[in-house]
């Protein structure tokens, strides 16, 4: 396993995928630092009357990180493309190995169960980590600017968690821990993303459709709210940012992932283990 | 001890075009065995079915008295070597070596150096695989089948891609092999060659074993 770890994450597809993501993180709490410096210094200049304003809440940390703030291109483009982006560092690496005959030298020694589950563990990696770090990297700018203000119920206006919405509670009391479970479950998807790409690779000899099935996946998702008729948003491009139209709901931010996760397991481990190595 | 692979009534069925077709072969240790035909006959098909990575449609493998996919997913100790040799594009030869056999920690630093210096690599050498001629990744393929000094030795064409220097020391390694006990089975579509490499060949068409002489009766 850590073999497979180390050649996921040693590949130029990680780092290149890594570095354009934490471009766009970088460009979104840039450009929300440089907004709010223009704000300050209209309201410093009397430019425009707002320090007599209640209904101003403070600004704080937990509502412009790349997460919470959809003023800017690249959060809602970060959000849109991470499926691909999962998917490119090791996604296609069961593809390339099984072409190439590479895995026929590895299931030789350690079984294609163990060599399945090993690469599953890698793919999952690097596409939870190709996708959280940039996000962390955000939160670490937005954090040398703003305070870590805890968010003001009384002023949910200015942020996009509402009451009985997922995590909402742990927003309002402990926000700090909210921030790492939202970067956990970005992770998650990010992973189960680019295990989405691996399983493809059992029905599909097109490196193209095996890259773009994870997004193309999300994005029927993001479109099928009329199939579902559910009143809460089901679609993750939504929902891992701020771009949600619809309540976003514990259960189905957790049950979604969890379902995910157990159908690529289940699928790679059926069709696996069956198929001939050719 | 003595090896054996036996194969009982093995058809291959892929998309309803019979690879292999009603085959029953015993190979064992004692003999080098060397399988010909043209492209497409079924030689590399009959080759990954003795190593498990495929299923026989219908028929059985055995290994050593155990039958794959039944007793055994994959034969114990099985070296290999398909068609076009697959390493890390990143990795020395010695790196993807030491990676493959990290897997099952049967081989030393020491074996992979003199494994690589037998197919008349340099087990120092920093160059990437990537820049690799066709000559040396067919070297290294070789090396990677008999690293682990395994009980069964497969080579689907090993003569690709070298020449008569590294036919000489191919001959070399697949003498020391049947030397030390291992089963061995190459095949080629050079029948000369495989002549002078094997013991025993069997003459495979659209997957059917149409021959099959002992090489001192031949000549």
């Amino acid at each position: 396993m850590k073999t497979e770890i180390r050649k996921s994450l040693s590949g130029w597809p990680f780092w290149l995928t890594l570095l354009i993501l934490c471009g766009m993180t970088i460009y979104s709490a840039l450009f929300i630092i440089h907004s709010d410096l223009e704000a300050s210094t209209r309201i410093v200049r009397k430019v425009v009357d707002l320090e007599s304003n209640p209904m101003l809440s403070v600004k704080s940390l937990y509502s412009n990180w790349i997460g919470a703030e959809w003023m800017t291109p690249f959060s809602t483009l970060f959000f849109f493309v991470f499926p691909l982006c999962a998917a490119i560092p090791y996604g296609l690496s069961l593809y390339q190995e099984r072409r190439s005959g590479y895995m026929g030298q590895m299931v030789l020694r350690e079984t294609r169960a163990r060599y399945l589950l090993n690469k599953y563990v890698a793919v999952f990696l690097s596409g939870g980590l190709v996708i959280a770090v940039p996000v962390v990297l955000n939160i670490m700018i937005i954090a040398l600017y703003f305070p870590a203000h805890a968010p003001d119920l009384n002023y949910d206006i200015y942020t996009t968690v509402k009451a009985f919405s997922f995590g909402s509670k742990l927003y309002y009391e402990i926000p700090w821990l909210y921030l790492m479970i939202r970067v956990a479950v970005i992770f998650w998807y990010g992973g189960v993303a680019a295990t989405v790409s691996m399983a493809v690779t059992f029905f599909s000899r097109n490196r193209f459709v095996i890259l773009f099935t994870p997004m193309l996946f999300f994005l029927l998702l993001n479109y099928s709210y009329t199939l579902f008729q559910v009143p809460y948003e089901i679609s993750p491009l939504r929902f891992l940012g701020s771009g949600n139209v619809y309540y976003v709901v514990t259960p189905i931010v957790i049950g979604e992932a969890l379902f995910l996760s157990f159908l690529t397991i289940a699928f790679i481990g059926l069709r696996g283990r069956k198929k001939d190595v050719l | 001890m003595e090896h054996t692979i036996e194969m009982i009534n093995v058809t291959k069925t892929i998309r309803k075009s019979t690879v292999v077709n009603d085959v029953s072969l015993k190979l064992t240790s004692d003999k080098v065995t060397g399988l010909m035909g043209i492209n497409g006959s079924g030689k590399t098909m009959l080759m990954r079915l003795m190593t498990g990575l495929i299923r026989p449609t219908e028929g059985s493998v055995i290994i050593d008295g155990k039958e794959l996919h039944k007793d055994i997913s994959f034969p114990d100790s099985c070296g290999l070597l398909l068609e076009n040799p697959a390493f890390i594009d990143s990795y020395s030869g010695y790196g993807n070596l030491e990676l493959l056999t990290s897997v099952r920690g049967r081989a030393t630093a020491e074996d992979i150096r003199n494994a690589i210096s037998l197919v008349g690599l340099d087990p120092d050498d920093k160059k990437k695989y990537r820049k690799y001629s066709l000559g040396m990744k067919q070297r290294l393929g070789i090396a990677a089948a008999i690293v682990e000094k395994p009980d069964i030795v497969i080579m689907d064409e090993p003569t690709n891609s070298l020449d008569t220097d590294g036919v000489d020391m191919l001959k070399g390694v697949i003498r020391e092999q049947k030397n030390r006990g291992a089963l061995v089975v190459l095949s080629c579509h050079d029948m000369l060659i495989l002549k002078e490499l094997s013991d025993i060949t069997y003459k495979i068409e659209s997957g059917i074993i149409v021959a099959g002489e002992e090489v001192g009766e031949a000549r």
